[in-house]
């Protein structure tokens, strides 16, 4: 089994206990979540050969206490950019798997928020010098703010940084950087 | 030639017929100008050359109503003059029925060795045929003598038609017609009247050898007269018919045209003749190297050119020239080194147009200016370049045991490569020892210049997680090289050379992949032309 299976399983593991310490503690939402974030890549060389782009991914969140949740969440950055000299394309595809803690500074309609967690990735790059994989672990934070449009319905606008260092073949690199981005969640 | 020779010879032995041993002569009735009527304006085209083998003698056996006899007779002298006058008239009847396109020139041999053979046309009826007197024919009109034969022989009782015409002898060269003597008074008559047997049995043969040629005649051609409205009339005779016969006028209903033989037709001369006929050099003579000689030649009716042909041994060998074909001659300096040093005899020359020609009668010779003394020293270059001394033919004499230096001088872009022939190597200038004929080519090659510009550098080229080096050659046409067709590009190292690449004409980069970073890599760019020849190459060294 490779690591990510491992971690994979973990996580279901704590899910599973956390939903478990939820109920029991007498916790009162589920939050199911959908979201769309503008990465820019903290690596120049990211810049020059791919640049920024949309991820796309989802995020369950869990109440602890009234300020405090846990989430678990998956995203996906796919991108095609060119050799430096070459020009020849390139195909890039991270995927990151992950979870941590949110804290709500404020509750009501509008709620501030503050999140940090860890993420496993998963780098793929092809192109005509060769086809690379490689797996890792990073970090991120996040700040937002959550808007309750209606009664379950909430709209998560968030700014965040994540950090992951690699060397999937001839170079270090972070594959982390700046992302912005809007998501629609629905309270249960 | 031949043919002037042999009428010279056939003169000579008629004067002096008591040293002939294969018959006996009496005498040459021939009047040797040629005959012009008054009756147009028209120049002869065509020249006949008849001969009248008159046999007065005559001993042979002979079948009639199944009983064999013999006859033995001889003609009596004014028998013989009636038939020799009615053959002179010959002339007259020809000029006048052709309307002066054709002449005649007569010869006559009286053959008094008695006839000893003829020949049975079934019933009683004889004839003197060629067989019966082949021996004759050998000895007084063998090939390309004469155009015409007539014979008249002494048929006494023995039956016989009077006229035999229409048949060819020396394989169709040569018109025959066999005639008897009959009665003395049958030969005489007006001028249009007296020798028309001759005309009427000539005839035959002429008009077969034209309608041969494609030229239409008569039904019946000579025996046409009556069936075609003519009648014998007591002073012309048949000669309205012949006349008209002769110039193409007789009216043909069964073809709805006028035939006979035409101006044309004469003009395509005798079957003895070609249209085209070279009369010098026409066999024996002795020409040598380096001298100027006509060659000449007569025509009948052809026009524009005509190519004028060496031959050895009866195989082309050079042609010597074009000439229009009126002008009759062509000047010809003979080449140094032209004769075969060993066998310089069997040259003939041929004359040809699109329609016909005609071969020296026999050979002749071509004398080298030494067969022994001279070594010829035949310097060639290929394309590119010239020597010192210049590309052509040279004499030098044995006994000089000259040595010539040859240089060899490219052109401009050119490149001088080797000698080959006789001498090989590469020494630029050679030394050559004229002890024997050499042959020598300097080779010369169009240079294929280096391109120009040649230039590498090494390159990263990465993606975000991998990287590689490439080694970028760029470089230019080189324009003083021609004809280049591509580009190869080799790697060199170690002494070992390694083709990478070929690219076309309009390719000037070339990138090398995945190369070490560290490593100094040494290339050869090399121009090649359309014959996969490869040309020097731009050497780039890439650190």
């Amino acid at each position: 089994m490779t690591i990510f299976g491992r971690l994979l399983r973990m996580r279901k593991i704590v899910v599973v206990e956390l939903a478990v310490f939820v109920i029991s503690a007498n916790a009162f939402s589920i939050v199911i979540e959908a979201r769309g974030q503008y990465f820019s890549p903290s690596e120049k060389s990211f810049k020059d050969i791919y640049g920024g782009g949309w991820k796309y991914g989802g995020e369950i969140g869990f109440s602890i206490t009234r300020h405090l949740d846990f989430w678990v969440s998956g995203n996906n950055f796919s991108k095609k950019g060119k050799l430096t000299f070459t020009q020849e394309e390139s195909k890039l595809s991270i995927l990151s798997a992950g979870g941590g803690l949110r804290y709500r500074l404020t509750t009501g309609a509008i709620s501030g928020y503050t999140a940090a967690g860890a993420n496993y990735y998963r780098f793929k790059e092809s192109n005509p010098i060769g086809d690379v994989r490689k797996g890792g672990v990073g970090f991120e934070g996040r700040a937002g703010v959550l808007i309750k449009i209606v009664r379950g319905l909430l709209v998560d606008l968030n700014i965040g940084y994540s950090y992951c260092k690699m060397k999937p073949a001839d170079f270090d690199i972070n594959i982390g950087g700046i992302e912005a981005g809007v998501g629609l969640a629905v309270d249960f | 030639m031949l043919k002037i020779l042999f009428r010279f010879f056939l003169f000579s032995a008629l004067i002096s017929p008591s040293t002939q041993s294969a018959g006996h002569y009496e005498k040459d009735h021939r009047p040797r100008q040629f005959y012009h009527s008054a009756l147009s304006d028209n120049s002869p085209v065509c020249s006949y050359s008849h001969l009248l083998m008159l046999y007065p003698n005559t001993d042979v056996q002979y079948v009639k109503d199944g009983i064999t006899k013999r006859y033995k007779g001889s003609l009596s002298g004014s028998h013989k003059n009636a038939i020799i006058s009615a053959y002179n008239n010959l002339h007259f009847l020809t000029a006048d029925g052709s309307a002066n396109m054709e002449y005649s020139l007569l010869d006559i041999v009286v053959i008094n060795t008695p006839i000893s053979k003829i020949t049975s046309l079934g019933g009683n009826m004889y004839y003197l045929s060629p067989d019966d007197i082949k021996d004759d024919l050998t000895t007084y009109a063998p090939p390309g003598i004469f155009d015409s034969v007539h014979v008249v022989w002494n048929n006494g009782p023995i039956d016989s038609y009077w006229g035999m015409g229409g048949s060819f002898i020396n394989e169709g060269k040569t018109t025959f017609d066999s005639i008897i003597s009959g009665d003395e008074s049958w030969w005489g008559g007006g001028k249009y009247i007296c020798g028309q047997v001759f005309l009427h049995e000539w005839l035959h043969s002429v008009c077969r050898y034209y309608a041969g040629l494609g030229f239409t005649m008569p039904i019946g051609d000579a025996d046409g007269g009556g069936s075609h409205g003519y009648s014998y009339d007591p002073v012309l005779g048949w000669m309205a018919y012949y006349r008209d016969l002769m110039q193409g006028k007789v009216w043909e209903p069964a073809y709805s045209k006028y035939t006979g033989i035409t101006k044309e037709a004469w003009s395509r001369g005798t079957p003895n003749q070609t249209p085209l006929k070279i009369t010098s050099p026409n066999g024996g003579e002795q020409w040598k190297e380096g001298e100027t000689h006509n060659i000449t030649w007569v025509h009948l009716g052809q026009t524009g050119y005509v190519s004028v042909d060496l031959f050895k041994n009866e195989v082309f060998k050079v042609n010597l020239g074009i000439a229009p074909v009126e002008a009759k001659t062509l000047l010809w300096t003979i080449p140094l080194g032209l004769a075969d040093r060993k066998d310089y005899s069997d040259y003939k020359i041929r004359v040809s147009n699109n329609s016909c020609q005609d071969l020296s009668d026999k050979n002749f010779t071509i004398i080298p200016i030494s067969s022994q003394v001279y070594f010829w020293l035949i310097i060639n270059t290929t394309v590119g370049g010239t020597t010192v001394p210049s590309p052509g033919y040279y004499l030098y004499r044995e006994n000089e045991r000259a040595v010539v230096n040859i240089t060899a001088l490219p052109n401009t872009n050119y490149r001088f490569t080797r000698w080959s022939g006789d001498v090989s190597g590469t020494t630029n200038p050679i030394a050559v020892t004229m002890n024997r004929d050499i042959s020598i080519t300097a080779n010369f090659l169009r240079i294929i210049y280096p391109p120009l510009n040649a230039r590498g550098q090494k390159v990263l080229n990465r993606s975000l997680s991998q990287a590689e080096y490439i080694n970028v050659l760029t470089w230019e046409a080189n324009p003083n090289s021609e004809d280049i067709a591509n580009y190869k590009i080799y790697l060199v190292d170690g002494g070992q050379k390694t083709l990478l690449t070929t690219l076309g004409s309009g390719g000037f980069k070339y990138w090398h992949r995945k190369v070490d970073k560290n490593k100094t890599y040494t290339y050869w760019i090399v121009a090649v032309n359309s014959s996969s020849r490869e040309g020097d190459p731009a050497i780039v060294v890439v650190r």
